[in-house]
């Protein structure tokens, strides 16, 4: 093994390590860095065509090698599993691809009211009947139209992920990025998984004044589902997280959320926590009014913030959970680098006293233009040098 | 906890699915990758579609 060689691996476990570190309630040498780049971002920074590239697994495994080696991220990234060619062969409503090659998702709604007793009694039964023909019209088609298209888009996906895969190893062995698996499957909130897949963001804010009885058991109906859907296979470890990212409440009046949208989630997270898995959530838009229920949630809970308050985030919630987010990514757009730097630090004086904290910006960097490329730089090089306890 | 266990006319278990194809009990360790390997890689499936 030459010495570049032996110089990553060792970078890798000790990346390893921090995060491991965090999840088992030890303070990690460094801080976790856990900044995503999407597929579509990695294509644009690598200079690859958005509307074409997307297609090809070479050309995005080209362009994640490129903004990995371009970014010292922690984690190997630059995928986005929502491919345009898997929804092309279906004919989908649900995700699109925009002018721009950018895949866009629509608000639509895949059942109807009246259709609430059927949900209550077998989700599943009304996804595949009603939901996967609304969302997808080749699907809708009678067989073997649906079946022939079902099976292509599935062996699409298996023939990219099965190149994607290794080739995401490689990467990060190449570059010295964290090699082990932390997060595992995703999920939604019952209340969540409702309003977007089921009843759509408008139809819910209707649903729970017109249906609340309704609303109120679709959500007990969809619990067995949602903790189905994101129960890993592994081995129980609170090093593996489980992933949920939290939509609705924001929207929602408190007592609202406090009756239809908190008590299915609480007991989600308490189901997934006591079997042994750790919960990775964003909490999306500004929570600073749901912080009293969040400190209700199992220890070690993983939350990244969009928008609020980190003092008092801090305050109220860094001694039980572990906090994540808050970097504005408007500056790494518009910023400067001494900008950048002087809220790096800013956050980190905050936020990582004690431990409990993993680095994140408030959301994902989507495109190119989110992050310029000396921003995001800076950003990294100054967590690795300011983030050392 | 068995009431957070997924009941569904389309998700079956490793026990039903032996049932379903009329494959003896004593199979259920031997058929647990090819009889219910698919079954789970299906409502992986449907999770992507419905998500």
């Amino acid at each position: 093994m030459d010495h570049a060689n032996k110089v990553m691996i060792e970078q890798s476990q000790q990346r390893n390590q921090n995060f491991i570190d965090i999840y088992e309630g030890r303070m990690p040498k460094k801080i976790p860095i856990a900044i995503n780049i999407d597929g579509a971002a990695a294509l644009e920074y690598a200079g690859k065509n958005l509307i074409l590239d997307q297609y090809s697994a070479d050309e995005m495994i080209e362009a994640m090698d490129y903004t990995n080696g371009l970014f010292d991220t922690d984690l190997v990234v630059g995928f986005s599993s929502r491919l345009p060619s898997y929804y092309k062969i279906l004919g989908a409503r649900n995700y699109v691809m925009g002018g721009d090659g950018f895949m866009q998702h629509p608000n639509i709604n895949g059942i109807e009211p009246e259709d609430y007793d059927e949900l209550i009694n077998d989700p599943v039964k009304v996804c595949w009947e009603k939901v996967i023909p609304k969302f997808y019209s080749e699907l809708a088609k009678p067989a073997p139209y649906n079946m022939i298209a079902l099976l292509k888009m599935y062996v699409s996906m298996k023939n990219v992920m099965a190149k994607i895969g290794p080739a995401a190893a490689h990467i990060a062995a190449k570059y010295g990025k964290v090699t082990q698996k932390f997060y595992s499957k995703r999920t939604r909130a019952p209340f969540d998984l409702l309003a977007d897949t089921f009843r759509s963001f408008t139809g819910i804010s209707i649903d729970i004044r017109k249906y609340p009885q309704k609303v109120l058991e679709a959500c007990e109906a969809l619990l067995p589902l949602v903790l189905k859907m994101g129960i890993p296979a592994e081995k129980p470890s609170k090093t593996i997280r489980v992933g949920i990212a939290l939509h609705m409440p924001t929207f929602m009046r408190e007592k609202d959320f406090a009756k239809f949208w908190w008590p299915t989630y609480k007991r989600m997270v308490e189901y997934i926590t006591e079997a042994g898995f750790g919960v990775y959530m964003f909490c999306e838009d500004d929570w600073m009014r749901y912080l009293d229920y969040l400190k209700e949630l199992p220890a070690g809970c993983e939350m990244q913030f969009e928008y609020g308050e980190p003092k008092i985030i801090k305050q109220k919630l860094g001694d039980k959970h572990i906090i994540e987010g808050l970097f504005p990514i408007s500056l790494l757009r518009t910023g400067s680098i001494q900008e950048v730097e002087r809220k790096t630090k800013e956050l980190i004086d905050i936020l990582a006293p004690g431990g409990n904290y993993i680095f994140n910006l408030d959301k994902g960097i989507l495109r190119a233009s989110d992050a310029k490329v000396e921003n995001l730089q800076t950003l990294l090089k100054c967590i690795r040098e300011y983030g050392v306890y | 906890m068995s009431e957070i266990e997924l009941k569904s006319e389309y998700y079956k278990t490793l026990e039903e699915n032996l049932e379903k194809y009329c494959i003896p009990i004593e199979a259920i360790a031997k058929a647990k990758e090819s009889i219910q390997g698919p079954e789970e890689a299906l409502f992986e499936l449907l999770v992507f579609l419905i998500t």
